[in-house]
């Protein structure tokens, strides 16, 4: 007898078993009902805070480009240090 | 050589949004489902829930048995069972009636047993082979075998393998699927399945033969 034979032996066997009675529906209806308001509301928070969050950076970006391409800042930047 | 785990590992599917394109296309599908099924998906995928109940009733017995192979826990077979029918209404949409329900569903077991594997594999105590069982029921007349004991022995057994050990030989010599079925449920290739399979049952032979037992070649 070698691993193969072993295992149908045993295989043969194991398919007569009788299963346990299970019935779920009642559990998964009521997982696929109620996830979805949960899960709205989940992504609903998500882009609350994303767009929370977005805002002062895009303030800040913007403020930040007007500055950086200002024509002059190169011209000012250089005379600080003799003004000073 | 590995192989990489991706059709086992998807990610379930995205949450179903009832729609009339879906349900549409549902009852455009090939009639490679029965009627019965058909009604009931284009009604599922309309959020009828009763209509899904009764798509699960049917084919819950199944599912039931399959996943009792992968956990002989009944909490644990319980929360298996309701993860395919959960994992199938999300991807319900996504079902394109190429083949038959079942077979769908069957795919969605081997993927939620297998992740179970998975997920538990850190978990495996250092089980031992369970050599006395195994020798009784070995010389005991087949139909005299405890179908229970048997189902127990061989489960100890297979859990000392790593999971896609396990699940090729659970699927070719448990389930006896041909290699194409084991293939297509997988979403491996036919090579694939037959080079897992052997190095599992060389894995399997070495577990034997280092617990004691003197194998034929």
């Amino acid at each position: 007898m070698n691993e193969l034979d072993i295992l149908k032996k045993l295989a043969s066997a194991a398919r007569r078993e009788e299963v346990p009675h299970v019935d779920v529906c009642q559990r998964v209806l009521a997982v696929i009902s109620a996830p979805e308001d949960e899960l709205n509301r989940c992504l609903a928070w998500i882009a609350g805070l994303s767009a929370a969050a977005a805002i002062p950076a895009t303030i800040l970006a913007f403020q930040t480009l007007e500055v950086m391409s200002d024509p002059l800042r190169e011209f000012f930047s250089a005379f600080g240090g003799i003004l000073l | 050589m590995e192989f990489a785990d991706q059709q086992l590992d998807l990610e379930p599917a995205a949450l179903m949004v009832p729609s009339v394109e879906a349900t549409e296309r549902v009852h455009s599908m090939r009639p490679a489902m029965s009627d019965e099924d058909l009604e009931e998906i284009g009604a599922g995928l309309n959020g009828d829930g009763d209509a899904y109940a009764r798509l699960m009733r049917r084919h819950q017995p199944r599912v039931v048995s399959r996943m009792w192979k992968f956990t002989r826990n009944t909490a644990d077979h319980a929360d298996l069972v309701q993860e395919v029918f959960v994992q199938a209404y999300l991807g319900l949409r996504n079902y394109r009636g190429d083949a038959p329900f079942e077979h769908w569903l069957a795919r969605i077991a081997t993927r939620v047993g297998y992740r179970f594997w998975k997920n538990n594999a850190r978990e495996r105590s250092s089980q031992t082979v369970p050599v006395e069982d195994l020798e009784n029921l070995l010389f005991t007349d087949p139909l005299a075998v405890d179908p229970r004991q048997a189902g127990g022995t061989l489960h100890t057994l297979l859990d000392m393998l790593p999971p896609r050990d396990r699940l090729v030989l659970v699927l070719r010599y448990l389930e006896e699927r041909s290699v194409e079925e084991t293939a297509d449920l997988t979403g491996w290739t036919q090579t694939m399945v037959k080079v897992q399979s052997w190095r599992a049952r060389k894995k399997l032979r070495k577990l034997l033969e280092e617990a004691g037992m003197e194998l034929e070649r």
